[in-house]
């Protein structure tokens, strides 16, 4: 009886220890998020904020006077492109236009060449896939200064190729990533196809590709989003106001307002991020497993 | 490379013995052979062009003193004149240093992100939406955070001195931008390191910490004994890739302080923002190539160091 009664007894402050111990943790953890959350919470209320009062002493934790002209702002500025468009939707199509397709075609052929990596046999292979690993270990900025002395002997100056083409191959991770991928992919499947008569790049195309596609789509985010953020590429190379980016855009804009409208930087921020948070809580099951695994396998 | 072939056995590469071939190809391999080397050709391809070249070319114009930006044209051949100038200019020293102690930034973020993902493996339910929540800076440019940033930042109007009730200069004197800077940065840079670590947090055997509890070991302990060594491949990986990423930290800083921090000492400027004045602003392409190759030396150092000592710490399995 007493013995019963002391292991209820135990059990319930074991119960109870949990219990705190999980609340600390719940507690901890929306700590966190509230820190991660606080500067978007700040950001939004500002951009609805008139100048006057996001300029004034008494700072406001909501907005007294709501007010949609940093919006307005950000969508009618030009800044001084010679192009009839507001600079925030030039910068828009402009990042579309380049970014996408690399993002697609690099995705592409870096899974075409993890597939090779992974499941064919030629005799350069161990040493062309060396040759990327070691690669992936050397600083980029390396190629800032000699690359510019190239390209202007390519002739690509005042020319979008200098952002788009040398990502455009396949990136080293992507390769990387997919052939770990396809490393896991059993090779009877290959075997049944080239049966059927299939080329090793329809073997690819028709197979490989569409079977790997949540795999590619995690590569292709990835890909996409780090190009739509790039910043120091763009801008060397994109000085020309027509061929500006929307990271550009939003730099040129949010400096000419930063010391008079700090509603209006933020309403700009804001509208620069959204596609790719958009983006983001649309495909958060691919970009996190894309992160993961391509971190994790290394 | 000893480290690529540390990633080749990382990478199972051991698995796929590619023997050579001894004979006269069958039609079947000969095709194999080509297609393969096609397919795999391309990204080693787009590498030497626009990664080897450039590289064999930044050594070249370590070398000279150049006279415009974009071409050969009256250069001259000095030696190693240009290294003496960078290692004797006075501003490269200040980027060096601020490179160091932004770099900071990498071990704070790392040792949070390993208590939050600690945290989210600890609880039961709903972590996906603390997850998403902790990964948005992730996809946020660095021009949009360092905007909103500043704005908190601000000695007037920002909110954090009104939380803090205070008027503090957060951007205007060196050691308050360093400082500031790698709150930024952490605040930006510890989600990503969260889903990795959490993710390789679910594999660890949840019977070791049963063990662990059963001999009476407290969460601290847990942690280091347990948890640290089972992802120790993870952070590893977050550390060679994170160092390789801040030494060449150069938008944050950029997009704070366009004029790398003229007023205060030239606190915003890093090796990577040095080696773009030198190079774009001052013209002076030779310094800067000399610079980029100084920078890609410490970097590569750097990177074996951490391989090696990594055979101490990171228990693969």
């Amino acid at each position: 009886m007493i013995k019963a009664e002391s292991t209820t007894r135990v059990n319930t402050r074991a119960k109870i220890k949990k219990f705190a111990g999980q609340a600390a943790v719940y507690l901890f953890l929306a700590f966190m998020a509230f820190l991660v959350l606080f500067p978007f919470y700040i950001a939004l209320i500002t951009s609805f904020k008139p100048q006057a009062e996001s300029l004034s002493l008494d700072f406001t934790w909501w907005p007294q006077q709501f007010t949609f002209n940093g919006y307005r702002d950000v969508f009618t500025y030009v800044g001084g492109n010679t192009v009839q468009m507001p600079l925030v939707i030039l910068g828009f199509l402009n990042t579309m236009w380049m970014y996408l397709p690399r993002a697609v075609i690099s995705t592409v052929l870096a899974g075409m060449a993890g597939f090779a990596y992974a499941k064919l046999r030629f005799r350069a292979k161990n040493a062309m896939f060396g040759f990327l690993m070691t690669t992936m270990m050397l600083p980029g900025v390396i190629t800032l200064v000699p690359s510019y002395l190239l390209f202007y002997y390519y002739g690509w100056l005042s020319t979008p190729l200098p952002v788009i083409l040398p990502g455009l191959l396949g990136g080293v991770s992507s390769v990387f990533f997919l052939r770990q991928y396809y490393a896991g992919v059993p090779s009877d499947m290959m075997d049944a196809a080239s049966v059927d008569g299939l080329g090793f790049f329809g073997i690819y195309f028709r197979i490989m590709l569409p079977i790997a596609m949540p795999a590619f789509w995690a590569q292709f985010v990835l890909a996409f989003v780090s190009g739509y953020n790039e910043y120091l590429g763009p801008m060397l190379y994109l000085r020309e106001a027509t061929l500006s980016t929307l990271q550009l855009a939003l730099q040129q804009f949010a400096s000419s307002r930063q010391y008079t409208d700090p509603g209006a930087v933020m309403a700009g921020t804001l509208i620069a991020i959204v596609p790719t948070v958009a983006l983001f809580v649309f495909a958060q099951k691919y970009f996190i497993s894309g992160i993961v695994t391509s971190g994790l396998k290394l | 490379m000893q480290e690529s072939k540390a990633l080749h056995r990382a990478a199972g590469e051991d698995a796929h013995p590619t023997a050579p071939p001894k004979k006269r190809l069958s039609r079947q391999a000969r095709n194999e052979e080509i297609c393969g080397t096609v397919m795999g050709a391309l990204p080693v391809l787009s590498c030497l062009v626009f990664s080897v070249v450039p590289m064999i070319l930044a050594l070249v114009m370590a070398f000279f003193d150049m006279r415009t930006i974009i071409s050969f044209d009256g250069a001259q051949f000095v030696w190693f004149d240009k290294f003496a100038e960078v290692l004797t200019d006075e501003n490269f020293w200040t980027a060096f240093l601020n490179t160091v102690i932004y770099s900071l930034t990498l071990p704070v973020s790392l040792v949070l992100a390993l208590f939050i993902a600690a945290a989210l493996n600890a609880t039961v339910k709903g972590t996906g939406i603390f997850r998403v929540i902790l990964f948005l800076p992730f996809i946020c440019s660095s021009v949009a955070i360092v905007f909103v940033w500043k704005w908190l930042f601000d000695t007037n109007y920002g909110v954090l001195n009104e939380i803090l009730g205070v008027r503090v200069g957060w951007l205007d004197s060196e050691w308050m931008f360093r400082f500031s800077l790698i709150v930024m940065m952490v605040w930006a840079q510890t989600g990503y390191k969260v889903i990795l670590l959490s993710a390789s947090l679910t594999s660890v055997n949840q019977s070791y910490y049963e063990a662990a509890e059963l001999d009476g070991a407290n969460r601290w302990q847990k942690l280091i004994h347990i948890t640290v060594p089972a992802v120790s491949p993870t952070l590893f990986f977050l550390l060679v890739t994170g160092l390789i990423s801040i030494l060449q930290l150069f938008s944050e800083v950029q997009v704070m302080d366009p004029t790398g921090g003229q007023s205060i000492n030239y606190a915003a400027l890093t090796l990577v923002f040095y080696i773009y004045r030198q190079g774009f602003n001052y013209f002076d392409m030779g310094a800067a190539a000399a610079a980029s190759w100084i920078l890609t030396i410490v970097v590569l150092f750097i990177t074996v160091l951490n391989f090696k000592i990594s055979k101490l710490w990171v228990k693969y399995d």
